[in-house]
Parts: structure tokens; C-alpha cells; sequence
């Protein structure tokens, strides 16, 4: 057997969108584009409307609250080590009604207990973005999305 | 409306790394009998049912997947030769070093390996020490 | 901010099949599915497309143009691994990848090869190492996904499956026992299959109390990581006529990509997959696949995700597949046999050779080689499919004899 450890290190371009995405949530806001031709909003932001095959046509501010879509607790690591605590995450739909298959959503952490996961009460509740003290244009600058 | 945000100032680059702890990767039969071969100081191929040899050998013989034999090579010669100074990071090296290809007549196929000496293309070679990876001189 | 209209466009295929040549499957060939093979990749490729080859009657030299699929070149640690998999020594070799259904674009890719003209006899094969990466094939994983807005977090695979399922879960009111129900079969099903890994008799209680690797997934609820290929025999028709009496015909191929946003798409319905499964069941003429498919082999690397995909394939109704699941219509003797070989639950999951495998547990049970596997009903026409990248792909494939 041989046996071979890899490095690659990457730099990688945020783009147009993603930068002002990342640099609004310095300022603690949530930033989507959307195109005026079919409505559809996108968070995070794209430069086209995949829908239409066109530049999207500019920027809105939504609210930093949400309705959780679906929520997970994860008792293991990426390196699939066992957890004590779980870490709890879910997508977070932030604009749009109960029956729409496509909305502006976000992946990120939700701060409440295993519990709630378990019994699904997580899932359907509204939410809103804690924010850390230090921001740096970073997904990290938002904590987690916490229960309203 | 790209024009007014999307000034170079302001775009984001996110470093990242791509690592897993290693890879381990397994020899299979004929890689086995090929690094078996090189530490009791043989060279190895597979000699196929068209009469063709490949170096280093296989399971199968790839032009029309049976099973061929084991056969032993002999007399090496260096095929091609390259001098590196850099190491895979950039870093320029002391001393180069000298890497080549050597090949078998009669096979197909070649291995790589450090050379030391004045040996050039073409020569004759003898390997110098029997470990991974070889290196070889002239013979 | 004006109401966003959010209107998908769905169910437009626009793929009209002209005159094509029909195209047949004369051969399949496995290695067995295991947690390591200590085989190289190539060989193990070279293993599965010995034994097509051979029941085909063919000779690798008769082969025209070869077809590999698989997954990231990160689980076998070798970059440009559709090149290095195979030696295709000059013959036109194409590869194809589609995150995990890329198993069943293989033959996809076989079948419009053959159809188009371009090749008589195609060699297709699809191969996975996944024990090669240290300290786990999961850690692999964690590149899938968005650098910058996605990776940070922490996710790995596990996670978009228990998102899914969760919301599955919460959409249309399935408990977890009945899920489980899925593995349950799974497994008994691949006790008689010769390639299976991990087949044998488990009860929905060993599933529930099994450990919770990311709630709601306990480690019973996922298919085991394994190391494998296989590959088919792919031909045109007077090629088929000459070499079997029983070739298994291709009778319709779908497949569709939607975009990365999972973070924006409502995750208890693979709406990309029913596109995919209606563009295969149109060009094999079906119009009620619930009755005209005799068997299905849909891909189930999650007890739940082979219950999305026989309600995306149009084979049960949205919410209700676990109902069917518990009246035993999906048994090998029931009305309408799914995964009768095991499926990845409990043949293994070396991503691409799994979705591979699939195709040909149908293969088998329309030729009625199946063995022990082999469903009571006569059958004639079945579907089998794979799915993945970001919850965005489909793979279909309707084979019949
Ligand atoms: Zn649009």
C-alpha cells in the first residue's frame, strides 16, 4: 500500500454577486438580486437569471428573518468523528409562501435544542439572523439563525 | 447595474484548502509482483498472448484484457532524461537533479527514475540501488 | 418588494426522439461490492468488463467505443480517473459524470453512442474505490459544495440526505418506522444477491435504534460505503440479433440537471427527476407507469430517497409510497417489485458502479437470469435510475424485452 497526502490550496473568486452579498452582510444585510422579468428573487445572489438566460436586473434588501424549511442535528464530523453536542443546521426560506417549490433560501446554523429537531416543532418556525460582533464579509459573520 | 458595486475593491476572495488526511492506495496483484520484483532486484512485465510485453505489468493485458505470464527484463536503457530545479512548490532546489524514463527493448512501456552520473539518452544503464524510487547510472 | 411570481418552468422536454437505431443490452458484468478491494481501480474495471465481455461473446477487440462514468476523482485519489481507469488503446472513449448519477448516465451515454450510428458495440463501465481516502470517504465530500457560502458550515454529505428526508419527513407526515420499512427489504433482498455486501435480515427496531449519525439518519438508514465497477455490453440491433436470443432492449433514456440553489428548492419533491422519468416514459411510449412498469430499480443510497423516487417516477402517489412499502407492493412478490435485488442498501454504494448496478439487477430480471432474485410477476417492461450532485440530478433509463 501507498500512501500519499495531498495539498491543494485554493483562492477562490466570491465573483460580482457574491462579494456585495458577503460585503452587505457586513452591515447586516441580507442582499438577493432579482429579475424584473419573472419576479424570481435570488439569495444568495446571482448575476443571471437562470430562468430567463438574462443579467438580473438589481438588487433588493430582504428581512433577516425566515421560515425554517427543513432543519438537521449532526452527531458527527466531516471527518465522520462522533459529536458530542450536535451541530444544528437546516435551510431557511426567507421570502415567499408556503406552496412556492423555488424561494430565495439560505443554508446555515439555527440555534435551538435537539429536541425541537426531533420532534420536527424546528421546522415551519420563524427565525431570525443573530449576528457576531466582528464582521469580515464572511457567511460566518452570521452566528445562526435563531427562533423568534 | 454591475458598473456601481462591482469595482475590483470590492470583490472577495475566499481562501480555502482541499485536504484529507491521505490517500492510501492499494498495489493490486501486479503492482505487488512489480515492487516485489524491484526489491529483490528483477524487473517485471507481462508478456501477452500477441507476444507483446508491457512494463510495468497488469492483471489483464490491455489490448485485449486475458491474462498474460510474468516475464523478466533485463539490459535497461535510458530513454529519456530531465534535469529538475524546482521542487512541485516553486522552491528552487540546492542541487538539481536529474530524472529519467527507462525502457526495455522489446516492451512496452517504461518506469521512472532518478539518474545519477553522466549517463544521456540512449546509454546503457545498471540501477544503483533497488528501492523506491531507483536510481540508476551507466553501465 | 412586489410578490415574486417564483414560476418554474416544468415539465417542458423539448428532447423529440427522431429516427433513431434501437439499441440492446447482450451483456453485464459485476465485482462484488465490498468495504475494500485491495485490487487497483483498473482492475477492478477490468474484472467487471471481463465478465460483460464474456456474456456477451465478445472479445475486447470487437468493441468499438468505450463509455467509463465516475464519481469525483477525490475517492479514488487519482485526478483524470476516466483516463487512468481504463485503457481504451485507441478506441474512442468518452467519460461521463454526473455526481452520483452518474452510474446510470453511463448507459445513457452507451445507448445515444450506439443509437446515433456512431458506434455498433459499445463498452460501458462504471467503477468507485471509496477506501482509498483517509480518515473517510465522507471527508471527501466536504468539496462538493459552494467554497464560500457552503463549506464554512461544516456540512457533510450526510446532511443534504437528512435534509431531505426531514422534510420529507414533515411534508407528507412519514414516520421514521415506516421509512425503515425500505431498508428492512432492502437488505433481506440482497441476502440472495451473490454481489451484495451488506444483505441479511434487519427489523425496523434495528434500524430505529441503530447510532443517529445526523438526526433524522441513523446509520441503518444509509447504504454501507463500498469499492466496486461493473459494466454492460452495449449494441445495435443486427449486432443483437447475431449474438443472443434474449436481448434486453433500451426502451427509453431521461435525464435533467437543475441548478445548485438546494438552499432554495422545496425538498420534499424531485421535481428534476419526474422531468426525467416522463422524457424516458414518453419515448418508450408509456403512459401509466404505475401499471406499465412491471419492476423498478429506483436509487436508494437512503431507505427515504428510494420512496422519493417511486413517487417522482410516477409510481406512487406524492407522500404514500411508505403506505405501499408496508402493504408489500414492493416486495418481490408484490404488484410492483422495487430494488428486488437489494438496491445500494444492501448490494453497497460505490457511487457511479452502484447506479450501474441498478441497470443491471433490471437487466437481470428481464432476461430472467435474476436467480433467487428474480420478482414472481412475468415481466417485461422496468425502470431503473440514479440520482445526485446538490440534489439536482436525475438519471433514467427504461429497459424491456
Ligand atoms: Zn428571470
Amino acid at each position: 500500500m501507498i500512501r500519499y497526502v495531498p495539498k491543494a490550496k485554493y483562492s477562490y473568486s466570491a465573483g460580482q454577486a457574491q462579494s456585495v452579498f458577503l460585503n452587505g452582510l457586513k452591515e447586516k444585510k441580507i442582499l438577493g438580486t432579482v429579475c424584473n422579468k419573472c419576479k424570481k428573487v435570488y439569495v444568495p445572489p446571482k448575476m443571471y437569471c437562470e430562468e430567463c438566460f438574462k443579467p438580473t436586473d438589481g438588487w433588493v434588501e430582504l428581512k433577516d428573518e425566515g421560515i425554517v424549511h427543513t432543519a438537521i442535528a449532526s452527531f458527527v464530523s466531516w471527518t465522520r468523528d462522533r459529536l458530542e453536542e450536535p451541530i444544528i443546521s437546516g435551510t431557511i426560506k426567507l421570502y415567499g409562501s408556503e406552496r412556492d417549490y423555488v424561494f430565495p433560501g439560505m443554508f446555515h446554523r439555527i440555534c435551538t435544542t435537539y429536541d425541537k429537531v426531533r420532534d420536527m416543532s424546528i421546522i415551519g418556525a420563524k427565525v431570525k439572523a443573530v449576528w457576531n460582533e466582528k464582521r469580515v464579509g464572511s457567511i460566518e459573520d452570521i452566528q445562526c439563525f435563531k427562533e423568534v | 447595474m454591475w458598473s456601481k458595486k462591482g469595482r475590483i475593491e470590492d470583490l472577495i476572495f475566499w481562501k480555502g484548502n482541499m485536504e484529507v488526511e491521505a490517500y492510501e492506495y492499494d498495489e493490486g496483484n501486479a503492482g505487488k509482483k512489480f515492487i516485489e520484483g524491484i526489491k529483490e532486484g528483477k524487473f517485471y512485465g507481462i508478456k501477452c498472448s500477441s507476444g507483446k510485453v508491457y512494463v510495468p505489468p497488469r492483471d489483464y493485458c490491455p489490448e485485449d484484457m486475458t491474462e498474460g505470464n510474468y516475464v523478466e527484463l533485463t539490459e535497461p536503457y535510458l530513454d529519456l532524461l530531465t534535469e529538475v530545479r524546482e521542487d512541485s512548490y516553486g522552491n528552487k532546489l540546492e542541487k538539481p537533479i536529474k530524472v529519467g524514463i527507462i525502457r526495455f527493448l522489446n516492451a512496452k512501456g517504461g518506469i521512472i527514475v532518478r539518474v545519477e552520473g553522466d549517463a544521456k539518452e540512449g546509454d546503457k544503464v545498471k540501477v544503483i540501488k533497488w528501492e523506491w524510487p531507483l536510481v540508476v547510472g551507466k553501465a | 418588494m412586489e410578490r415574486s411570481a417564483n414560476v418554474y418552468r416544468y415539465g417542458l422536454i423539448h428532447v423529440e426522439v427522431r429516427k433513431v437505431r434501437k439499441v440492446a443490452i447482450i451483456g453485464a458484468g459485476m465485482t462484488k461490492f465490498a468495504r475494500r478491494h485491495f485490487k487497483t481501480p483498473q482492475e477492478l474495471v477490468q474484472e467487471a468488463s471481463i465478465k460483460a465481455l464474456e456474456e456477451a461473446g465478445l472479445g475486447y477487440n470487437d468493441i468499438d467505443c468505450v463509455v467509463i462514468g465516475s464519481a469525483p476523482d477525490a475517492f479514488d485519489g487519482v485526478h483524470q480517473k476516466g483516463e487512468y481507469l481504463f485503457p481504451a488503446m485507441n478506441k474512442p472513449m468518452t467519460r461521463v459524470f454526473i455526481g452520483g448519477a452518474t452510474g446510470v448516465m453511463v448507459p445513457i451515454s452507451g445507448y445515444y453512442h450506439v443509437a446515433s450510428g456512431m458506434c455498433d458495440k459499445v463498452l460501458a463501465i462504471a467503477e468507485e474505490k471509496m477506501s482509498q481516502a483517509r480518515p473517510h470517504p465522507q471527508a471527501v465530500f466536504r468539496y462538493i459544495w459552494d467554497p464560500i457560502l457552503e463549506t464554512p458550515i461544516g456540512p457533510n454529505l450526510l446532511w443534504i440526505f437528512a435534509m431531505e428526508m426531514h422534510r420529507y419527513m414533515y411534508a407528507y407526515k412519514v414516520p421514521k418506522e415506516d421509512i425503515a420499512l425500505v431498508s428492512v427489504k432492502n437488505k433481506a433482498n440482497a441476502a440472495d444477491n451473490p454481489y451484495a455486501q451488506l444483505g441479511g435480515r434487519i427489523t425496523v427496531d434495528d434500524v430505529i435504534k441503530s447510532e443517529v449519525l445526523v438526526w433524522p439518519v441513523n446509520r441503518l438508514d444509509v447504504s454501507p460505503v463500498s469499492d466496486g465497477a461493473a459494466a454492460v455490453v452495449m449494441v445495435s440491433e443486427d449486432v443483437a440479433r447475431r449474438y443472443t436470443d434474449t436481448p434486453v432492449w433500451v426502451a427509453g433514456v431521461g435525464w435533467t440537471l437543475d441548478n445548485t440553489e438546494w438552499t432554495g428548492r422545496d425538498l420534499s419533491y424531485n421535481r428534476y427527476l419526474e422531468i426525467a422519468g416522463r422524457m424516458a416514459y414518453k419515448m418508450a411510449g408509456i403512459e401509466r407507469p404505475n401499471k406499465e412498469i412491471d419492476v423498478a430499480e429506483p436509487y436508494d443510497p437512503f431507505d427515504y430517497k428510494e420512496l422519493m423516487h417511486l413517487e417522482a417516477l410516477q409510481l406512487a402517489p406524492k407522500g404514500k409510497a411508505a403506505q405501499l412499502v408496508k402493504e408489500g407492493v414492493f416486495n418481490r412478490d408484490g404488484d410492483l417489485p422495487s430494488s428486488p435485488g437489494g438496491g445500494l442498501l444492501g448490494v453497497g454504494n460505490p457511487i457511479a458502479a452502484a447506479g450501474l448496478m441498478k441497470v443491471i439487477s433490471l437487466y437481470w430480471q428481464l432476461k430472467g437470469t435474476a436467480g433467487k432474485m428474480q420478482v414472481k410477476k412475468p415481466v417485461y417492461t422496468g425502470v431503473a435510475q440514479a440520482w445526485g450532485d446538490l440534489m439536482q440530478a436525475s438519471t433514467v433509463v427504461v429497459l424491456r424485452r
